[in-house]
């Protein structure tokens, strides 16, 4: 039937754009998370110079900092991926709904990784950002690996290694705060070189061959 | 069973409006402008694969239609974005029951 054979390609048009979308929401993401962790470690990192400017006890400049990163960061990554979501998932009549349960599992991820940073030992602490962001970014590509229409994100496997094996020569650096700001350089460069990959080739998921 | 197929399409209830739509590459466009709302001309050429010149053929033929309007948009960079209209979003809709009752029909 020609109608029905509309239909069928209308709705391939549609899911190669909600990957489309993904991809470009994944990808600003990941450059978020490379502007906003290093940026709230570093004042974080200068609560007491910051708190003789405001006036204000250091803990608390270093908890606001905190507070304010975590949730500029997530508003951000939020607003990100809510503008790509597409209302269609209950519209779809040849496959089953995707669901968001990836993105709670993510999430989740996410949170425990940075929630475990105090629990590397004293010996590690220079590189606990990179240790957590590798392993977390490991088990972001599997669950995306299981999750169906999501699969084939190897930018963020890559950037798991980078993570981890740009650790390595930073546990050699002996001063703790030069270790400190070589590994977030390291963390914030290789977040946004990932997410600016990720946007620059979002465009090949509109085609029919991708 | 196909005598209601045909009684239906041929007597379709269907707005004139709604034959803009009927290729291919226009019900593409309006089935993805209705889900989206709005959708950039370059992305519109690279999913239905179409040049430019060919898209903005469909576009042109859609927006007499009432059913689309091509909207620029200033960002970092001049966007051209396509958006569905109100009544473009009513008439699919009511296209798109025409098919769900088609369907039935077969079953």
């Amino acid at each position: 039937m020609e109608e029905l054979d509309k239909v069928v390609e209308a709705l391939e048009v549609v899911e190669r754009y909600e990957n489309y979308l993904f991809r470009r929401a994944w990808g600003r993401a990941l450059v978020t998370i490379g502007f906003m962790i290093p940026l709230g470690t570093i004042l974080a990192m200068n609560a007491q110079l910051l708190a003789q400017i405001l006036g204000l006890p250091a803990d608390t400049v270093m908890l606001l900092s905190s507070i304010m990163t975590v949730i500029a960061a997530f508003g951000l990554i939020v607003l990100s991926f809510g503008s790509a979501q597409v209302a269609t998932s209950k519209k779809h009549i040849d496959s089953a709904p995707r669901g968001v349960l990836h993105a709670v599992v993510i999430g989740f991820i996410w949170f425990v990784a940075f929630l475990s940073i105090g629990f590397v030992p004293e010996a590690f602490a220079q590189v606990s950002l990179l240790w957590v962001a590798g392993v977390a970014c490991v088990c972001t590509y599997m669950v995306l690996k299981l999750t169906p229409g999501h699969e084939g994100h190897n930018e963020i496997l890559f950037l798991s290694i980078v993570l981890l094996v740009a650790s390595l020569p930073l546990l050699a650096v002996s001063e703790q705060d030069i270790a400190q700001y070589l590994a977030l350089t390291v963390f914030s460069v290789t977040f946004i070189f990932s997410g600016l990959y990720a946007i620059a080739t979002s465009s090949r998921k509109l085609s029919k061959t991708e | 069973m196909l005598t209601g197929v045909v009684e239906l399409v041929e007597l379709g209830g269907l707005k004139e409006q709604s034959k803009a739509f009927h290729t291919q590459p226009r019900f593409s466009i309006m089935f993805l402008l209705f889900l989206k709302r709005r959708v950039g001309f370059t992305e519109l050429k690279d999913l239905l694969e179409l040049t430019p010149g060919n898209l903005d053929h469909h576009l042109r033929k859609l927006e007499a239609a009432g059913l689309i309007r091509n909207r620029k948009i200033l960002s970092w960079r001049p966007l051209n974005m396509i958006e569905i209209t109100e009544e473009g979003a009513a008439s699919f809709r009511e296209y798109a029951i025409y098919l769900k009752e088609l369907l039935k029909r077969i079953q």
